[in-house]
């Protein structure tokens, strides 16, 4: 076939270079044995029960600090499990594979806060409601007010019990600028909650 | 424990998500070492290509309406000299314009120890104004109110808490060490705080208050 050919037959090419690429693309043998296949998912299994046992809680409600949806929360917690399984680099300690983890929970929500906008979903709202904890609703919707950075400050600060020099190496941060949204945050949740406030 | 902590308990990693979650890791580990076929690159560049189109028509509708609007791509309305906050206070674009809205008189402090590459003029309607300087590593909040309770916002504990005489007032401060991060006074039925994130020295405030 003529160069001319090829050009007016497209798929002709297509078919052509598609061998060459299927290699390219190939990462592992097709004919990969069963057995590594097994071994690979009993690995993945074991590593997610760690995480989940370890972590799992905590990367949870952080995600869910920031979205406030539980099914958005819970794709944060699939993603950053993927990372842990193939990413995660040699930790320390596991105060070091939590903080790299919070990291990473905490970059992936930021990136999905504009989308979730939009869902209006509210799940703990909704079942705080649901109990008439009154107390619990009030403080909740008070944090919801907060900018996201002080939303994570406080949330770091009062649930994971971190010191502003953890939260900023965590996010990657000023320890200025989290010492000034936690003092922020605090400030507002006052103004809001008055006598009901207790982040002291 | 604290009412956030109580909240947050609620939420938890059950079983059935641990299971479906790990399922889920199983799959996209598998699918990384799985053979892409062409017909998937192909596709693969389709969406790529349309998602491109996509994006920059995105750019150059949202670049015109931006144009038309007056507002900045950044969504921040140009035009208007008021933005609400989240809690409810109000910015505005300088101190004569807050003093004016407020009815409490406030001036941009001189001498400040850092270039502030943001400044924030700030009416928390609860008879409290703010300007807030901040170079992006750095901040400083200078809080005036009536009365003479301390206005500062700042509940740390600092091991160093005294008293100095600076331009006729006293000012209590507090810090660590040589450093001061909150100082506060009152002049003429108004309390005034000046709270810095990166500490100042002694001679740093001096030449601010």
């Amino acid at each position: 076939m003529t160069s001319a050919a090829v050009l007016h037959r497209p798929y002709s090419l297509i078919r052509r270079i598609a061998p060459v690429l299927m290699t390219l693309f190939s990462t592992r043998s097709d004919a990969r044995s069963e057995a590594n296949t097994d071994a690979d998912a009993a690995l993945v299994n074991q590593k997610a029960e760690r995480f989940f046992n370890l972590f799992g809680n905590s990367v949870l409600r952080l995600a869910y600090s920031y979205l406030h949806s539980t099914e958005d929360s819970e794709e944060v917690l699939q993603e950053t499990l993927i990372k842990y399984i193939s990413s995660a680099p040699a930790f320390e300690s596991d105060e070091h594979a939590k903080a790299w983890l919070l990291r990473v929970a905490a970059n992936i929500s930021k990136n999905r806060i504009d989308y979730n906008r939009r869902r209006q979903t509210d799940e703990l709202a909704e079942e705080l409601a649901a109990e008439e904890r009154t107390d619990l609703s009030f403080v909740w919707e008070a944090v919801k007010t907060l900018k996201p950075a002080q939303r994570e400050a406080i949330h770091l600060f009062y649930q994971e019990g971190y010191s502003t020099k953890e939260i900023a190496d965590i996010l990657g941060r000023n320890e200025s600028s989290v010492r000034s949204d936690l003092k922020r945050g605090r400030e507002a949740l006052k103004t809001i909650l008055k006598e009901a406030y207790d982040f002291e | 424990m604290n009412k956030y902590n109580e909240i947050m308990e609620r939420l938890t990693v059950s079983d059935e998500m641990k299971k479906r979650l790990t399922e889920g890791a199983g799959k996209a580990e598998q699918s990384k070492g799985k053979v892409i076929r062409f017909a998937t690159v192909r596709r693969a560049a389709l969406i790529a290509a349309c998602f491109v189109l996509l994006i920059v028509g995105v750019f150059v509708i949202s670049g015109i309406n931006a144009n038309e609007n007056n507002v900045a791509p950044g969504g921040v309305d140009t035009t208007g000299s008021i933005d609400k906050t989240p809690w409810g206070s109000v910015e505005y674009k300088s101190a004569a314009e807050l003093s004016k809205a407020s009815g409490i008189e406030i001036s941009d402090l001189e001498n400040l120890p850092f270039k502030a590459t943001e400044t924030i003029y700030q009416d928390y309607e609860t008879g409290l104004v703010e300007i807030t300087y901040s170079n992006g590593a750095d901040s400083l909040s200078y809080r005036v109110s009536k009365g003479d309770e301390d206005n500062s916002g700042d509940y740390n504990e600092y091991g160093n808490v005294y008293k100095k005489e600076i331009g006729g007032t006293t000012v209590t401060l507090k810090g660590e060490g040589n450093l001061i991060f909150c100082a506060l006074y009152t002049r003429g039925g108004y309390s005034y705080s000046v709270t810095s994130t990166g500490g100042l020295t002694l001679e740093q405030l001096e030449k601010m208050i």
